[in-house]
């Protein structure tokens, strides 16, 4: 993550891995963004497949569970003519203690082409990326609290699509930023892109100060911090902060944080209001926000699709 | 035996000596540093040109591995490490498993050491059972046994009036405790607090745990207390004056 | 750059000529993108044909993906009609080894079955390395394997150039 080399770009600056958006050239963003938008088109055909990943075997390594994302992948690399192969490692070699890198050889010993890999511990996919073997590539579909590159791109594909230009917006991010790796992704595309007004609001026990050092103008109070917004990104609330003692209670929160109608009022007229999902009505959101007309939550999940099956062929298509 | 090392830089903190010249070893003594008596006849010398001399080094906090993380090295594969690097007395820290509160685990380390003659070890006996923070060691037994001191190596004590027993008991032999300045909560962390754990989802351990746990083990508390070199932190200390104990 | 004697003009108002003669009512022009989509355009244009013509790219069909990475190229496709039942005339600047053809006929199958694909194109250069023929070629000419033949537009004039891939 602080190595001055990248590790997921080739000698010739290609992406053959995608591990973070951290230190990503623009260009190289914009280029998984227009490929993505190739691949929207293929929805609509009568055959919703393209045979670029025919043959290739893309395995889907989850230790953390997640039904959503790896269904999402797992629709991407179909469309792409991809074998996929689900790996339910929680309940298996790791269970019996095997090592990740242990595990990672046995599964390359299984000629895998690609990693799709989500894992509580930050960088557990840059390790993966170290050992693999060289033909293989990574792609990090979510680590510990470090970063989320797919919903980070899929955020900046959305963005682009009703905005169009990144360079002269104001971006509020609302929530748990602290525990969020959504956050982390999306604040580095950002930045990368241009954006010049980042915002991160919320209590100070989930937005901390130090994110300054990041580019993010820090808010604790939602007026302010939603004020002339072009576009709204809404984090999930998980139950643990409660019970960390982060925050008080759910209702509190609603009540000083969530986004409802009148506040809504306080954005750009033609705001954006986005969700990574899955959604907690009445806790960061209210129903009447999150079913409006400024709601793109719902186009979030189909640009989804594209943006991983862009990444996949990107990365696919390179060698080390 | 009588070695002579020649035209090495000569270091030496404690007079103050930076600058190169011979030293002279006779019978395990030096006898001549800087300028060697002319009549000097050495069986054995040694070309240290280019080279440091300097005493040997002493590592304040050092783990062996042993007894119980053996897989991860053995007395011979750290002291050879050690000896290596210039550094030929290791204090080592009580978190073995399991940890260093008994006279008999203390003595065998000793032994050990002993008969690898490679570096000197001073062991720290662990100041609560097991470290578990709860009850004392039997720390006259453990001194005798050979340890210098008593810490709790990573694990604070949480229970302060714990602490201020350990101290107290520990103070009637003047025996030294070297504790790590980290309070039992605000240390659970993997990274220091701060823009970059932030930016990589690191879960921070933040300035005052330190501060917090140094201004309570040294300010209130009196009896002879020594603190470890471990302060994380670069905030210049607080003044710290011989501490003494209550009365009891 | 040099330009061969070449005249692409003169050559376009050959493959009118040819294309004209393999239209049915309702055959659907299909320029293969990108030289090929210029042609169509023009041709659509200039034949007064109903409707309007398609194009379509080869780049998510090629068989290079796993050495050249993703082609451009790859969202030109575009179909304003049905193509089930469909005769499709494919137009192009430049026939070469035929894997182009290949990968666009493959593209079109994705979007339907189409009644019967036939080719029309500005050259034909030979060193195919699939069984692909045109119905209709305006040159046919031979050229070493390490130049490429390339179609340009300058304005609204068509000209070919020549280049080395070495």
């Amino acid at each position: 993550m602080l190595a001055s080399r990248h590790p997921q770009l080739n000698k010739h600056g290609e992406l053959i891995h995608l591990l973070t958006l951290e230190g990503l050239p623009r260009d190289v963003i914009h280029h998984i963004l227009d490929t993505a938008s190739t691949f929207l088109s293929v929805h609509e055909r009568e055959v919703k497949k393209v045979p670029l990943l025919r043959g290739k075997s893309v395995f889907n390594l989850f230790f953390e569970n997640s039904t959503r994302t790896r269904t999402t992948f797992e629709i991407a690399a179909k469309r792409l003519s991809a074998d996929v192969i689900n790996l339910d490692i929680a309940r298996s070699s790791t269970a019996k203690g095997e090592t990740l890198l242990d595990t990672i050889a046995n599964l390359s010993a299984m000629h895998a082409d690609m990693f799709v890999v989500r894992h509580g511990e930050s960088g557990a996919p840059f390790l993966i990326a170290q050992h693999c073997a060289p033909h293989v590539h990574v792609v990090n579909a979510g680590d510990g609290r470090h970063a989320h590159p797919t919903q980070g791109l899929l955020d900046m594909y959305t963005i682009r699509h009703y905005k169009k230009d990144f360079s002269g917006l104001t971006v509020a991010i609302i929530g748990d930023i602290v525990h969020s790796r959504v956050a982390r992704s999306d604040i580095h595309a950002l930045s990368i892109l241009g954006v010049p007004e980042i915002r991160g609001v919320g209590p100070k026990t989930l937005v901390p100060g130090d994110l300054a050092p990041m580019g993010v103008h820090v808010y604790h109070d939602l007026a302010d911090g939603i004020r002339d917004a072009d576009v709204i990104i809404m984090l999930r609330l998980q139950n643990e902060r409660m019970t960390g003692a982060m925050l008080p209670s759910a209702g509190e929160y609603f009540k000083t944080f969530g986004l409802k109608p009148e506040k809504l009022q306080l954005a750009k007229p033609d705001c954006i209001v986005m969700h990574p999902g899955p959604i907690n009505r009445g806790v960061e959101i209210d129903s009447a926000v999150a079913d409006g007309t400024h709601s793109v939550i719902l186009p979030q999940v189909t640009f989804g699709i594209a943006v991983r099956m862009a990444v996949m062929s990107i990365i696919a298509g390179n060698e080390p | 035996m009588k070695i002579l090392i020649r035209k090495g830089r000569l270091v030496d903190p404690a007079s103050g000596r930076d600058e190169v010249g011979d030293l002279a070893i006779a019978a395990g003594r030096i006898v001549g540093l800087g300028r060697v008596p002319a009549d000097f006849q050495p069986n054995r010398t040694i070309d240290a040109t280019g080279f440091v001399v300097a005493p040997g080094l002493v590592d304040l906090a050092t783990r062996l591995r042993e007894p119980g993380h053996e897989h991860e090295g053995m007395l011979e594969s750290e002291l050879n490490a050690a000896a290596a690097g210039g550094v030929t007395s290791l204090v080592c820290l009580p978190d073995t498993d399991p940890p260093l509160d008994e006279p008999g685990l203390l003595e065998m380390l000793k032994f050990r050491a002993r008969n690898l003659s490679l570096a000197r070890v001073f062991p720290l006996g662990a100041l609560t059972r097991g470290l578990g923070g709860d009850a004392l060691t039997e720390m006259a037994e453990l001194t005798e046994a050979g340890c210098i001191g008593f810490s709790q190596a990573e694990v604070p004590i949480a229970d302060t009036s714990i602490l201020l027993r350990a101290l107290q008991y520990a103070s009637t032999y003047r025996y030294g405790v070297w504790l790590r300045p980290q309070d039992a909560w605000l240390g659970r962390g993997v990274a220091a607090s701060g823009p970059l754990a932030t930016r990589l989802g690191l879960t921070g351990v933040p300035v005052a745990s330190s501060v917090r746990a140094w201004n309570w083990t040294v300010c209130p508390t009196s009896g002879e207390a020594g603190l470890s070199p471990h302060f994380p932190s670069s905030r210049p200390r607080p003044a710290m004056s011989r501490p003494t104990f209550p009365p009891t | 750059m040099s330009t061969l004697l070449l005249d692409a003009e003169a050559l376009y108002v050959e493959l009118r000529a040819g294309v004209r003669r393999l239209l049915q009512p309702d055959t659907a022009m299909v320029g293969i993108w990108s030289g090929g989509a210029w042609l169509a355009e023009r041709l659509q244009h200039d034949l007064q044909r109903p409707g309007a013509h398609g194009v379509i790219s080869s780049t998510l069909h090629r068989d290079d993906f796993g050495s050249r990475g993703l082609a451009g190229g790859a969202d030109a496709t575009s179909l304003p009609f049905d193509v089930e039942g469909r005769p499709i005339l494919l137009i192009d600047d430049v026939l070469y080894t035929g894997r182009t053809v290949r990968a666009v006929i493959n593209e079109l199958f994705d979007f339907g079955r189409p009644a019967s694909v036939m080719l029309a194109v500005l050259v034909d250069r030979g060193g195919r390395e699939l069984p692909i023929e045109p119905a209709f070629a305006a040159a046919r000419v031979s050229l070493p394997r390490g130049q490429r033949l390339a179609l340009a537009k300058e304005g609204d004039r068509f000209t070919f150039s020549i280049q080395d891939t070495r």
